[in-house]
């Protein structure tokens, strides 16, 4: 049963990003929509079948969106077609959609609470691979200029909540869920202005996404307090952690640094001044509540009680994928003119 | 007799059985009549694809999930109709089967010539182009349906779980 709920989350996905057209692209959304909420309600108890009722609700509200806007556009301009669509009406409302499903500020309500009542498993699907379809879908609309002010300010404001949404929160998924509408704002803020850096800056900020949630299955964590005591377990991830949640933050030597310079360089070129500097005085106060974790959980030694023993039986269940994209996601910055020209994206 | 007649009659028939039961396995009999007959209708009057599309969709379709779906939720105490309301409902077919007879007999009271005139077209040639070209969206509306079945099914899988209980 897990295998074919799976598949179709894997089928709605890439129906979606295959489709040119807004019926098939809907199909797909609501194939993935509804395979995945069975696997959310694994393990079985009044917070799993919450969240996954408030994930159904926003994300059907959203889809069925879609049809209508799309239906719209069908009315006026007689096809189905993604990249031609030319009502005005329908790509606003199309987009409001395609942001309700990433969960972008004001829209970013369900997210939070939907990530906090699902394992740390499914918390990685959700934050990771159902970001795809939609993005592919909004870089494919966002050519409009109709859709500039919507996304400027949306992105502005995801950026500015997501930083003050985590400044309160002591439970991870929480945290990282305040992290995702921060980094989708400066996604969804170089859209309308370069989608192909729009689209690399979301491969390499899902790598680190994705190498945050592998850390925290290994350390079996999902408060502060449980990282707290991290130090005290024999895998090693607590030292991972320090570097993932910096370059999550964007400091220089790590891989998130070059995302956040690339969005600025573009934003600038375009002179959109006031836009980056919010974009950026959000970023830092997200980037206070990373350093404060990574402190937490690296940096200083919490008095535990004696009786500890670290077991010396291993269980190094090590992966290639996850290692592999635990380097990329630390140590890509010097290749990231290479990944800027492969992108086509002049600097 | 017309064989129009006799559609007539068994339509309601099946209508009648579906709605005498009060469990819905005896229920499903009476619906698989009623779409049969209709079918059958459809089919004198000259629309043979709709007809087709009706029995693929409707029996092969819908009533297979929903005879899944209802054994699937274990009906307790399956009953049926009690003797005395079999008796009455049986009466009124017959009271139809007179009426009709009145009606639509050649020559009594005329105006009624409902089946077998005018082909109505209501443009369905659009629907059969879905097995044409895009027999693609057909299957992956298929895999979306059964897809949808198996989630609603786990969903509600169990007596005792939480709040998206069956019983």
């Amino acid at each position: 049963m897990k295998l074919t709920l799976f598949s179709g989350v894997f089928l709605g996905t890439t129906t979606t990003m295959l489709s040119s057209s807004w019926f098939i692209a809907w199909l797909g959304l609501e194939i993935n929509m509804m395979a995945i909420i069975p696997l959310m309600m694994n393990p079985i108890s009044q917070r799993s079948l919450e969240s996954s009722a408030k994930y159904f609700i926003s994300q059907a509200v959203a889809s069925s969106t879609i049809i209508l806007a799309s239906s719209w556009n069908w009315f006026i301009s007689g096809q189905w077609i993604i990249s031609h669509t030319s009502d005005n009406f329908s790509i606003t409302l199309i987009s409001l959609a395609l942001l309700l499903k990433l969960g972008l500020a004001p829209l970013h309500f369900w997210l939070p609470e939907v990530l906090q009542g699902v394992n740390l498993q499914m918390g990685l699907i959700i934050s990771t691979w159902q970001k795809l379809a939609p993005l592919t879908l909004l870089i494919q609309i966002s050519s409009n200029t109709g859709l500039k002010p919507i996304l400027i300010f949306i992105s502005v404001f995801s950026v500015l909540i997501g930083g003050f949404g985590g400044l309160n929160q002591t439970q991870l998924r929480k945290l990282l869920a305040y992290s995702s509408i921060s980094h989708l704002g400066w996604i969804v803020g170089v859209i309308f202005l370069s989608p192909s850096l729009s689209w690399l800056t979301t491969l390499v900020y899902l790598t680190i996404t994705y190498s945050t949630f592998v850390i925290l299955i290994e350390l079996n964590s999902t408060k502060i307090s449980d990282l707290m005591f991290s130090w005290s377990k024999t895998n090693w991830s607590h030292s991972k952690c320090i570097l993932i949640l910096l370059s999550l933050g964007g400091l220089p030597p790590f891989t998130g640094f070059f995302l956040k310079l690339s969005i600025s360089n573009e934003l600038l070129s375009n002179s959109l001044i006031s836009m980056t500097i919010l974009l950026m005085l959000g970023s830092l106060i997200s980037l206070f509540f990373y350093l404060r974790l990574s402190f937490i959980t690296s940096l200083l030694l919490t008095p535990t009680n004696l009786l500890i023993k670290g077991s010396w039986k291993t269980h190094h269940h090590s992966n290639l994928l996850n290692n592999l994209l635990f380097l990329f996601s630390i140590f890509l910055l010097p290749l990231s003119p290479l990944m800027l020209s492969l992108s086509h994206i002049s600097l | 007799m017309k064989i129009s007649m006799v559609l007539e009659v068994l339509f309601l028939t099946g209508m009648v059985i579906l709605v005498v039961d009060v469990s819905p396995y005896f229920g499903a009999i009476g619906l698989i009549v009623t779409s049969l007959v209709g079918c059958f209708m459809i089919m004198m009057v000259g629309n043979s694809f709709l007809s087709l599309s009706l029995l693929l969709i409707y029996l092969g379709g819908m009533m297979v999930v929903f005879s899944y779906c209802t054994a699937l939720v274990l009906d307790m105490y399956p009953s049926i109709i009690v003797k005395e309301l079999l008796m009455k409902l049986v009466l009124g077919i017959l009271m139809v089967l007179g009426l009709e007879m009145i009606i639509f007999s050649e020559d009594g009271i005329h105006g009624f010539k409902t089946l077998g005139e005018e082909m109505v077209d209501f443009g369905f040639v659009g629907a059969g182009a879905l097995y044409g070209n895009s027999w693609l969206l057909v299957i992956f509306g298929a895999i979306g349906l059964f897809l949808m079945l198996l989630v609603v099914l786990e969903i509600t899988r169990s007596v005792e779980r939480g709040a998206y209980r069956v019983i």
